[in-house]
């Protein structure tokens, strides 16, 4: 009797347990077939069905590089671009275009400068500023979502560029507009796997040529590399 | 075609005849640019110690030989020459600058005669001022940019003068020993003294010896 009771509990129990589980296993299964909806969450990211647009900000290191290197001795860090792109979808590449600004200064303490008929005593401030417009080409390693984007890319363009040299106060050089062609590699890092914000990270070189006979000078060409932030959009 | 009139734009770009004065697609870039420079260029001269700004430039005939001169004559007064207009000055300044030229010549050999003792060298002393004028266009901050959008109206800009001044020392010595009837005596050294601060009678007298030390081949021996 006593025996009997004992294993009519055990059995109600363990009914009761898996009715629970089942329950869940229902509820489970319900879930899932809300998550599998094809026609819902199927569909492509929509950075791989447009053309989206990338804008990025970046600023970092400027070292001189040809002959501009005897003149300017000096690296600097007022080297900033902006960018603007378009992402196309399957191809892995883009094209846009960038907008620089770098400015590199070199003061010269007291020193006399003897000519074959003279002499120059003074402190010479060397300034060198580049306003670069390019349109830029790149190629992506990686598909458009990929969190990880290595990249090179090509630029073409023209840069108001300046080079001076002051005599204390007495400025001489020339100014103009200059051809510019640069070349670099980098990659883009997006901060979270579908989101729009991503760190950049890049290096150029930037072909400048500018002649200025009066420094022996024929480019104020540039190794950049720098690194921001861009933001993508669609 | 195209790439033709590229190219072309590329010589002309590289053989620097767009410059900024001529063009007007480089004026309409530059408009452009304006906006970049003035919020990002900053003046690379805002730093100079009133000492740095002075430059001290010294100019002289090479063929000349310093050692066959012996005597030299100096006019009381320091030239005022200020835009053409010619004037003389004798400030306890001006004194001073004679006075420390005088004594250097002497101490290079040289002796200080009359006009009429028929000197070898002749010495000027100047401060010549130069005024330029510029102008500069004051854009209308409310203005949208490019010209476009915004509430439809545009300001011209407003146009302003600016004007700035600078006065340096000039100093010459001309050869009279070897000058020819009718012609004017050729100059065989000049130094000029320019920056700020130079009008400080403090300082005076080693800026005017700065230009010396750096002409060691002026000397009669």
């Amino acid at each position: 009797m006593m025996l009997r009771t004992k294993i009519k509990k055990e059995t109600s129990l363990r009914r009761l347990l898996l009715g629970l589980t089942g329950l869940l296993l229902v509820g489970v299964a319900e879930a899932q077939r809300v998550i599998e909806r094809p026609e819902l969450f199927k569909r492509e990211s929509p950075y791989l069905r447009y053309t989206s647009y990338r804008v990025s900000l970046t600023g970092g290191l400027g070292v001189p590089a040809g002959t501009l290197k005897d003149f300017m001795e000096s690296n600097t860090f007022r080297n900033y671009s902006l960018a603007v792109d378009f992402v196309f979808p399957k191809n892995n590449m883009s094209v846009g275009f960038a907008i620089g600004s770098q400015y590199f200064k070199n003061r010269l303490p007291r020193q006399v400068y003897v000519y074959d008929n003279g002499a120059i005593s003074a402190v010479q401030t060397r300034t060198v500023t580049a306003y670069p417009i390019t349109l830029t080409g790149s190629y992506h390693l990686g598909g458009v979502n990929a969190r990880v984007r290595p990249y090179v890319q090509a630029g073409l363009g023209a840069a108001f560029t300046e080079v001076a040299n002051y005599w204390g106060l007495l400025s001489t050089g020339d100014n103009g507009f200059k051809f510019v062609a640069q070349g670099g590699a980098g990659v883009r890092v997006l901060l979270s796997k579908t989101g729009n914000l991503g760190v950049e990270l890049g290096a150029n070189y930037q072909h400048l040529p500018f002649k200025l006979e009066s420094e022996g000078i024929n480019d104020a060409s540039s190794i950049n590399a720098r690194v921001g932030l861009f933001y993508r959009w669609w | 075609m195209i790439w033709q009139e590229f190219s072309l734009l590329l010589d002309k770009l590289n053989n620097g005849e767009c410059t900024m004065k001529v063009k007007f697609q480089t004026l309409i870039l530059g408009g452009m640019m304006a906006v970049l420079a003035a919020a990002c260029a900053p003046d690379p001269l805002d730093d100079l110690t009133v000492e740095d700004t002075q430059v001290f430039i010294t100019n002289y005939e090479p063929t000349t030989n310093f050692a066959s001169y012996q005597t030299f004559s100096l006019a009381d007064t320091v030239y005022v020459i200020r835009n053409q207009q010619t004037g003389v000055s004798t400030s306890s300044q001006d004194y001073q600058a004679l006075d420390r030229v005088v004594s250097t010549l002497k101490q290079r050999g040289y002796s200080r005669v009359g006009r009429q003792a028929k000197p070898d060298l002749g010495v000027n002393i100047a401060r010549i001022s130069e005024t330029q004028t510029g102008l500069v266009a004051n854009y209308n901050p409310w203005n949208s940019y490019w010209g476009y959008g915004g509430g439809g109206f545009y300001y011209p800009p407003t146009y302003s003068y600016y004007q700035t001044t600078e006065s340096y020392w000039y100093l010459e010595v001309v050869d009279l020993k070897n000058v020819t009837t009718g012609q004017q005596p050729k100059v065989v050294w000049n130094a000029q003294i320019r920056g700020n601060g130079i009008f400080d009678s403090a300082s005076l007298t080693s800026l005017i010896d700065k230009v010396f030390t750096q002409s060691t081949y002026l000397k009669k021996n």
